[in-house]
């Protein structure tokens, strides 16, 4: 039926919540980008008929003249409507892709296999587009506010800073880090108690785990 | 601290307190120098207190390009809001504006035909497609100056504002108060 294949799309955008994202629809995309391009070759067509027939038949052809126009409204209207669904889907899959993109530092080289599979080659194009652009923005923000020092952007952003040092178990290895006291081998298994700022990156993407979390 | 809560909370983009800022980092960068010349013990309490401030000043600046991002065409099109932003935020805006429409083109726009492919058109309905802030959302105000009697809404009696006192009211209705720095958002 008419707008169908848009509405399962719109479904689909519905169902991305802040953990799942869906495969990218390649398929679905395309048939309702191919039905509105239908839809729009009609409209082309019946106002052409209409204009032709104004002009040779006047008021006598106005019943089915009426007829079309509802026609044409109702098929202009599918058009829009269609083209909104593309566009929902489409920016709820990039505010997803945003906000994944945030919680791992905006490595786009960091999204994990599973997900990308998922994500199409545009969005990818546009997950490493957007970090590009993120880290142009915070250059320049650093040579602006701070030159001599970092705004340390890797730290975690939703909680204020609570403790210097926190105790972190190596899930996976990370090898040797340099911390402002000195080499810390990092192997797994092992405890450290260590200031937050060296190691809040390695723990955002999981390579550490934080045992005395509240 | 005021306008990082402040910016937290409006539902629209405010002044960039670059001034702010720039005067805040200096200080760090002070304190850093000073830090060096410390005992270990308070050496940690200032490094604790510097990494807070970093913090608000991240926060602050993450809040912003939340919002930009949200509704970034309408605000590269306002002049208002245009002056509102930082450089590096307008060349964000910008930025992330063409780097969304060259999403769409390539994933459908492009497939659609010629007349659909506008990014900001009004529908015959009068729905607009260029998404805008809210301004009527609720909001929390404190008064810090004594403003007296103000108008909230033209149907109802002017109520008198005192310093300290609390409004839970529209974000439209306080702006201009907001901006004047005469209440404060909470």
């Amino acid at each position: 039926m008419l707008g169908d294949e848009a509405f399962r799309l719109a479904k689909e955008a519905k169902d991305i919540t802040s953990a799942h994202i869906p495969v990218y629809n390649e398929e679905q995309v395309r048939l309702v980008t191919q039905e509105t391009r239908y839809l729009w070759t009609r409209i082309e067509e019946m106002i052409a008929s209409l204009n032709s027939n104004n002009k040779t038949t006047g008021a006598t052809a106005e019943g089915s003249q009426l007829n079309t126009n509802g026609q044409t409204s109702l098929y202009i209207l599918t058009a829009g409507r269609n083209k909104r669904c593309l566009l929902a889907y489409h920016h709820r899959r990039m505010e997803f892709l945003r906000s994944l993109l945030w919680s791992i530092h905006l490595a786009p080289s960091l999204v994990p296999p599973t997900l990308s599979q998922r994500l199409s080659p545009e969005e990818q194009n546009f997950s490493r587009e957007y970090a590009r652009l993120n880290s142009a923005y915070r250059d320049a923000v650093e040579d602006q506010l701070c030159p001599n020092d970092s705004l340390d952007w890797t730290a975690n952003g939703e909680l204020p800073p609570r403790d210097m040092f926190i105790e972190v178990r190596v899930v996976r290895d990370c090898g040797e880090i340099v911390t402002e006291s000195g080499v810390v081998n990092l192997h797994v298994g092992t405890q450290h108690y260590l200031r937050r700022s060296d190691i809040e990156h390695l723990l955002t993407i999981g390579y550490l785990e934080h045992t005395n979390a509240v | 601290m005021c306008a990082w809560v402040n910016e937290r909370n409006a539902p629209e983009l405010l002044e960039y307190e670059g001034t702010t800022l720039e005067n805040l980092m200096e200080l760090v960068d002070f304190q850093n120098q000073r830090i060096q010349s410390q005992p270990a013990v308070i050496a940690n309490i200032l490094k604790m207190d510097v990494d807070r401030v970093k913090y608000l000043v991240r926060s602050y600046l993450r809040t912003r390009l939340a919002k930009i991002e949200k509704y970034a065409l309408h605000y590269t099109r306002e002049p208002r809001y245009r002056d509102r932003l930082s450089q590096s935020e307008l060349d964000y805006a910008k930025g992330f504006v063409a780097l969304e429409e060259k999403h769409m083109r390539r994933s459908f726009l492009d497939q659609l035909p010629p007349h659909l492919r506008a990014l900001d058109e009004t529908t015959t309905n009068g729905l607009e497609m260029v998404p805008k802030p809210d301004v009527d959302s609720a909001v929390f105000c404190r008064v810090r100056t004594t403003v007296g009697e103000f108008q909230f809404d033209a149907s109802e009696d002017p109520i008198l504002m005192k310093r300290t006192n609390i409004f839970i009211t529209r974000y439209s209705i306080i702006r201009d108060l907001l901006e004047d720095g005469k209440v404060e958002l909470i």
